[in-house]
């Protein structure tokens, strides 16, 4: 069913029936705010925005879409109405989007008192075990992130390794291992960040990441944002630039978005 | 096994991206670095191709990957054949209840753990690592996926050190690896 924003009052077979006729006429129709009393049709196709493919607003289009009988009615209701009119297809793929993410919420289980007491863990590895949940969200990034010139995907250990991998493969970029001290072999940079109680380490292998490239960090969840602020200084000491950060899930109590400053945070889920 | 047969000619440009860093972690030791071919976007794509090419029929639904190298060459397998994907993990990283396997090392031991619940009696599964050498690892991770009733179709590795005769160790399970290294 084609979408009316807040505020539209357009009957749902109205819509159904514009959508049709458009697609049939194989226009696109953006529509912001219908003028209030728009007394002819050219302003209406203006307020509407209505294209034929590839061609510019032209006069006459909502004629011919609404060449019934009925179509003063409708032409009432339309003026009567902002509103933001989405084809089709467009209505479509949103509410794909949102089944997705509704579907991938509902694979991650949530484990109290883990690792210690006090603590709600979210756990994604029940993700992991539903093939299509977990393709849904590779996909998902891969939409956001392919053909985006991004050439590097960095990956923090360990569950970071799950994530980074597909991504990377999908959109064309070499994966980078973000790694705990001692474990990658070769000429290492280290970068230290706090942790509630103590410090870590993290590191990264000198010559993984040229300076200049576009570079993707990934995690399955973002918390105070520490290892994302360590993973992020590690690939600026190197010259290259962190075009975002993505995420599985966010804890927004725990404010890991504001730490990590100016670098956008993109994330699927949100755990209270 | 019969005479030679030709190389898949993807192999080579994986084998020309593996680097050998000496050693590490400890004096004596080759260690064959993946993390190389990970920089190489089609060398890395051609060795997933590689063994989702020869699973994708087998009517696999478990992919077990051995932290943490294995979650990084698991996961894209699993998604290509359509299977679910289990991580193996050391002591303490997997939250709620977990079934545990303890193995022998050179010196000392060490333990290896997996979910319960997350693969059932009568799945077909395939265990994935980067690298085999004695073998421990992949034996232990084996005995847990039969623990809970699962059939182990093979194992996995991008890399073999034959020498440390890792592959007598899994005790007949079969093994494939796409490269071997001295």
């Amino acid at each position: 069913m084609a979408g009316v924003a807040a505020g539209g009052h357009l009957k749902p077979q109205i819509q159904r029936t514009i959508a049709q006729r458009c697609k049939r006429h194989e226009i696109t129709i953006s529509a912001y705010a219908a003028a209030p009393n728009s007394s002819s049709f050219r302003d209406l196709n203006q307020h509407l925005h209505l294209r034929k493919r590839d061609q510019p607003n032209r006069g006459g289009l909502f004629r011919q879409i609404c060449h019934r009988p009925n179509r003063g009615g409708l032409f009432r209701q339309i003026c009567h109405s902002a509103y933001s009119f989405n084809t089709k297809a467009e209505m479509a793929s949103k509410d794909d989007k949102d089944q997705r993410l509704a579907t991938i919420a509902s694979t991650i289980r949530v484990i109290p008192d883990f690792p210690k007491p006090g603590i709600i863990f979210q756990d994604i590895t029940t993700l992991l075990l539903n093939p299509k949940a977990f393709k849904d969200t590779i996909d998902l990034f891969v939409e956001r992130y392919r053909g985006k010139d991004i050439s590097v995907v960095a990956g923090i250990e360990a569950r970071g390794f799950i994530f980074g991998p597909p991504i990377a493969l999908a959109i064309g970029a070499k994966f980078v291992p973000m790694r705990k001290p001692n474990r990658l072999p070769g000429e290492v940079i280290s970068e230290e960040y706090s942790l509630e109680y103590g410090k870590d380490i993290m590191e990264m292998h000198v010559g993984a990441v040229q300076a200049g490239e576009h570079v993707l960090v990934i995690d399955d969840l973002i918390a105070t944002g520490g290892s994302l602020c360590a993973a992020i200084r590690l690939l600026e000491r190197v010259g290259a630039e962190v075009v975002e950060c993505a995420c599985v899930i966010e804890l927004p109590e725990l404010k890991g978005r504001d730490r990590l400053g100016d670098k956008p945070l993109f994330v699927l889920v949100n755990a209270a | 096994m019969s005479g030679c047969k030709e190389e898949d000619p993807r192999i080579q440009g994986i084998r020309t991206r593996i680097r050998v860093v000496p050693n590490f972690p400890k004096p004596g030791i080759m260690f064959q670095d993946i993390t190389t071919l990970l920089l190489d976007p089609n060398a890395f794509k051609n060795a997933v191709d590689l063994f989702v090419e020869r699973y994708k029929k087998e009517n696999i639904s478990v992919v077990a990957g051995v932290e943490a190298r294995g979650f990084i060459f698991g996961p894209p397998i699993a998604l290509a054949i359509g299977a679910k994907f289990v991580p193996l993990r050391k002591p303490g990283k997997l939250p709620g209840e977990v079934i545990s396997e303890e193995y022998v090392l050179e010196y000392g031991k060490d333990c290896l753990q997996m979910h319960i619940g997350a693969v059932e009696p009568g799945e077909r599964a395939l265990v994935v690592d980067d690298l085999i050498a004695t073998g421990g690892t992949l034996c232990a991770a084996m005995k847990l996926l039969e623990r809970v009733g699962a059939e182990v179709i093979e194992c996995a590795c991008v890399i073999e050190l034959p020498e440390l005769k890792g592959r007598e160790r899994l005790e007949g399970k079969p093994l494939f690896t796409l490269l071997e290294s001295l």
